[in-house]
């Protein structure tokens, strides 16, 4: 293990040695699949009576994007411990080793501690530290002048998702922009199409009463989700079937059945699924009479879909395919069909997500115990009065409404995006971008096009906790305080106890940070001096965070003190009911109020109204390069954070046994991988998990910026590799779509 | 330059013309985003107010919109006035005016205006459009 090579004296309270003693057995229960749903309390002390002194402060973790319920140990203004919030209905009064590293994404020395304005070329690293109302004013001018040259349609604005983001997403929408990227392709935007088109809604899942489930690629307990991990391990342990359809064996598959699927071919797994479950009589015959629509048509397009054809496109054997249709119909409606998270997978993603929502509905394995469901959502917060927004701006620079017409307009879609403008196809020049705590040089395929993109933008600039490879090609970083030293909107979750929670700072910024509202605030006065905004906009912004939480609170019987006491305030306990959809009391949000097979929305825009089948293209000698995230990291987050990176310092290819005794590449050593955009030097993990035609690369590594002093130089970062590909109907980038070739180094 | 109001009037129209819904869906200059605002702002708020709950576009279709706006009768809410259109009034708008923003901007719209605001922003949102939308 890597020595910390620098002065951690600014690391207060828990010792290097305790946190890693504490991940490592923790890690002992995740990568060995967590022995049990207490395995994270069994490791890390949730109970306050065990903290000897020092105050204890309740909030929201920010680590990753799921807000598990966390409590501070602030001894003297220094943080010296995170643990995790009992009360919280969802995360249990656990907290994973990312959460309880949140400490040194606080004190990481690599944060970004002032506002700087570069000072050389772009990304050459020479910057000159500004005070806030020089860059206030600075970000202003450059601002001004591409509008005044080319109209406020000219800026990109790009975030991801967060409590804030709203009043990032809103300053854009106030100054008269309507080209928004956000987060949504990046991620799941096919998974929701595919559901919304078929029965109106994303689904929960009832993980722990289920018995039989079925995940493709999902890989819950590494991508941690704390409720659905503990849930689903309680699952396995009550007798659950877990069968996890991916072409490498996860932690996940680890703990139930692997089926090593060729990539790209889930959909012709599912539509033999149903075949057989059609076939052989075993759907659920009053479920589909009463609920659902188009089944005749589906009959007829499925027939086709035998299991000895899907063998030939999945490499799983018929036998198989028959076998895990039959157990499920023997187990629904207890089963879950896991809808997903991430479907950034293939150019087909939105077909193969409305086929596993096709399939839940098959088995009638809806809106029952163990089965998907609706939730009942999450607490009706209040609604801020906000000034009126602009409505009549400019159409988007890319026509994304009319390329996309079935995807959510106003997110945008990256890879479409950046094509319009390389390709000269964008209907008027986009010159700024405006980035908030967003990493397109990490988060989209083929930085190398971004990069293109971002030599043609007059102006560029980064609110962000950490230097990131995107902040670092800024002109300007305005740096953002971390979720532990702000107050945020609240967070209302959902679920079968639906809550609110408060993050609130449990430390005074350090350096010269600013939470996003100031940085907001500070920017609308700037450039309300220079141009006339209609609302001015220090009066759209014109409030405190105290008062936007007051108006979330005003519907609710809780207030903003006793939310700020206790972290948490939990709607009364009701049992989750099921059967109101199954009923038909409720009816589904389709056209037809009912589920359907048929999706008229897709005929009329040209797309196959019932998912078709194209086999996957292969390149001999080749292997597709598939990508996903290991437990310690969010993306491409916290690599940079100290105490995680310590625990894993660098990536590896994974690649089968065989394929590297062909090519005389040993487990451990550096190979290089090489695709048609790229090539990496990275280490090999010679491993069985993987199938011979696919390798495997953690994202997140490799391309760190100058600033990254703790990543900077380790492994092999995945996006260079991958050609651009997007899903035809969401625009969600296709990371999954490149072949590449590993050889020695 | 193409407006978004006339993207989302296209894909609105387009969608309408789908079921048979054009030339009654929405006046020749309806503008959704405007309908969006006022929805969001007066309709949203109230219902959250005085139902408890929000009634988003996507709730009902687009057949269902249109024939709902048409027939102008407000779902039993027990309000003195019965009307929707009363609800996109120049008369309701002046009687909030005070404290509903959306209210104040919009106060010289003409009535019939902004019911075709607010009937185009339902349709183009109903859960048989290309984008069924909810009250965010």
């Amino acid at each position: 293990m890597k020595p910390l090579n620098r002065n951690r004296s600014d690391t207060p309270g828990i010792s290097r040695r305790d946190f890693l003693g504490a991940c490592a057995r923790a890690g002992v229960g995740t990568t060995l699949g967590m022995g049990s749903g207490r395995a994270f309390a069994d490791v890390v002390p949730h109970r306050t009576e065990t903290w000897q002194d020092g105050e204890v402060i309740s909030s929201v973790c920010g680590m990753c994007v799921n807000r598990c319920g966390i409590q501070c140990r602030v001894k003297n203004g220094v943080l010296e411990k995170i643990e995790g919030n009992p009360l919280n209905p969802n995360s249990r009064g656990g907290t994973c080793a990312k959460g309880q590293a949140g400490i040194m994404q606080l004190y990481d020395p690599d944060r970004i501690k002032y506002p700087m304005i570069r000072a050389g070329e772009r990304g050459e690293g020479k910057w000159r530290r500004a005070s806030w109302d020089e860059a206030f004013g600075y970000v202003a001018d450059k601002l001004n002048d591409i509008m005044e040259e080319h109209g406020p349609e000219s800026l990109l604005w790009s975030s991801t998702t967060d409590l804030t983001e709203t009043f990032f997403v809103k300053l854009g929408t106030y100054i008269g922009t309507p080209n928004f990227a956000r987060h949504a392709t990046l991620c799941l935007s096919s998974r929701n199409i595919g559901y919304f088109a078929t029965m109106g809604g994303v689904p929960d899942a009832d993980l722990a009463s289920s018995k039989y489930i079925l995940m493709y690629g999902a890989n819950r307990l590494e991508a941690f989700e704390l409720p659905y991990n503990i849930d689903l391990i309680d699952a396995i342990e009550n007798g659950a079937r877990l069968v996890v359809v991916d072409p490498r064996m996860t932690y996940t598959a680890a703990r139930g059945e692997w089926v090593p699927i060729r990539p790209r071919s889930d959909l012709a797994l599912n539509l033999a699924l149903m075949h057989v479950l059609i076939a052989e009589d075993l759907y659920d015959k009053e479920f589909v009479a009463d609920r659902t629509v188009g089944f005749d048509q589906l009959r007829t397009h499925v027939a086709p879909c035998t299991p000895e054809w899907a063998a030939q496109e999945t490499g799983i054997d018929a036998a198989k395919i028959r076998a895990m249709a039959r157990d499920m119909a023997a187990a629904a409606p207890a089963v879950t069909i896991f809808p997903g998270r991430r479907s950034s997978w293939y150019t087909n993603d939105t077909q193969f997500r409305r086929s596993a929502a096709m399939l839940t509905a098959l088995l009638g394995a809806f809106d029952a115990p163990g089965a998907t469901f609706f939730s009942a959502g999450s607490p009706n917060t209040g609604s801020f009065d906000w000034a009126i927004e602009p409505f009549d701006t400019a159409g988007r620079f890319d026509a994304f409404d009319e390329k996309f017409p079935l995807a959510n307009h106003e997110d945008g879609g990256y890879v479409h995006m950046r094509d319009a403008i390389l390709n000269g196809t964008a209907e008027y020049p986009v010159k700024g971008w405006m980035i908030y705590h967003q990493n397109p040089l990490a988060s989209v395929m083929d930085p190398a096009k971004t990069m293109k993109m971002m030599e043609q933008m007059d102006f560029i600039c980064a609110i962000d906790i950490q230097p990131s490879q995107t902040a670092w090609m800024a002109d300007v970083i305005l740096p953002e305080t971390t979720y532990l030293e702000r107050l945020d909107p609240v967070s209302a979750h959902g679920g079968t106890r639906p809550f609110i929670a408060l993050r609130q700072p449990v430390v005074a910024p350090q350096h010269e940070a600013r939470p996003l509202l100031d940085i907001i605030k500070g920017l609308a006065a700037a450039l309300d001096k220079r141009r006339e905004f209609d609302p001015p906009l220090s009066e759209a912004f014109d409030f405190t965070m105290e008062e936007y939480i007051d108006a979330q609170l005003k519907t609710l019987p809780v207030d903003r003190s006793t939310l700020m006491k206790t972290g948490i305030w939990l709607t009364p306990q009701k049992p989750q009911t099921f059967g109101r959809y199954r009923s038909g009391e409720i009816p589904f949000k389709t056209p037809s109020g009912k589920i359907e097979f048929v999706a008229e929305r897709f005929r009329r825009n040209g797309y196959p109204e019932l998912p078709d089948y194209e086999a996957p293209r292969e390149e001999p000698g080749k292997q597709r390069l598939v990508t996903g995230r290991h437990a310690w990291f969010t993306h491409s987050f916290n690599q940079n954070n100290p105490w995680l990176n310590e625990l894993y310092p660098e990536n590896e290819v994974w690649i089968h046994p065989d394929v590297a005794r062909a090519k005389g590449i040993e487990n451990g050593e550096y190979v290089k991988v090489r695709s048609s955009r790229d090539e990496i030097r990275i280490k090999a993990l010679v491993t069985p998990r993987i199938r011979r035609d696919t390798v495997f690369i953690c994202h997140g590594f490799g391309n760190a910026s100058g600033g990254q002093t703790t990543l900077r130089g380790r492994g092999g970062a995945d996006q260079v590799l991958m050609e651009s590909a997007a899903d035809e109907i969401s625009d969600n980038q296709a990371m999954h779509e490149t072949f590449v070739e590993v050889l020695k180094a | 330059m193409k407006t978004l109001t006339a993207k989302l009037s296209i894909t609105a129209i387009a969608a309408a013309m789908a079921l048979g819904l054009v030339g009654e869906a929405f006046a020749d200059d309806a503008n959704p985003k405007r309908g969006r605002v006022y929805f969001k702002m007066v309709c949203t708020v109230c219902h959250m107010t005085e139902a408890g709950q929000a009634i988003p576009p996507l709730t009902r279709s687009m057949a269902e919109w249109s024939a709902y706006m048409d027939a102008d009768k407000h779902a039993a809410s027990g309000k003195a006035n019965p009307a929707v259109s009363y609800y996109v009034s120049k008369e309701y708008r002046d009687s909030i005016a005070d404290t509903n923003k959306a209210a104040s901007k919009f106060s010289k719209l003409p009535d019939e205006q902004l019911r075709a605001d607010v009937k185009a922003f339902l349709v183009s949102g109903a859960r048989d459009s290309d984008t069924p939308a909810s009250c965010q």
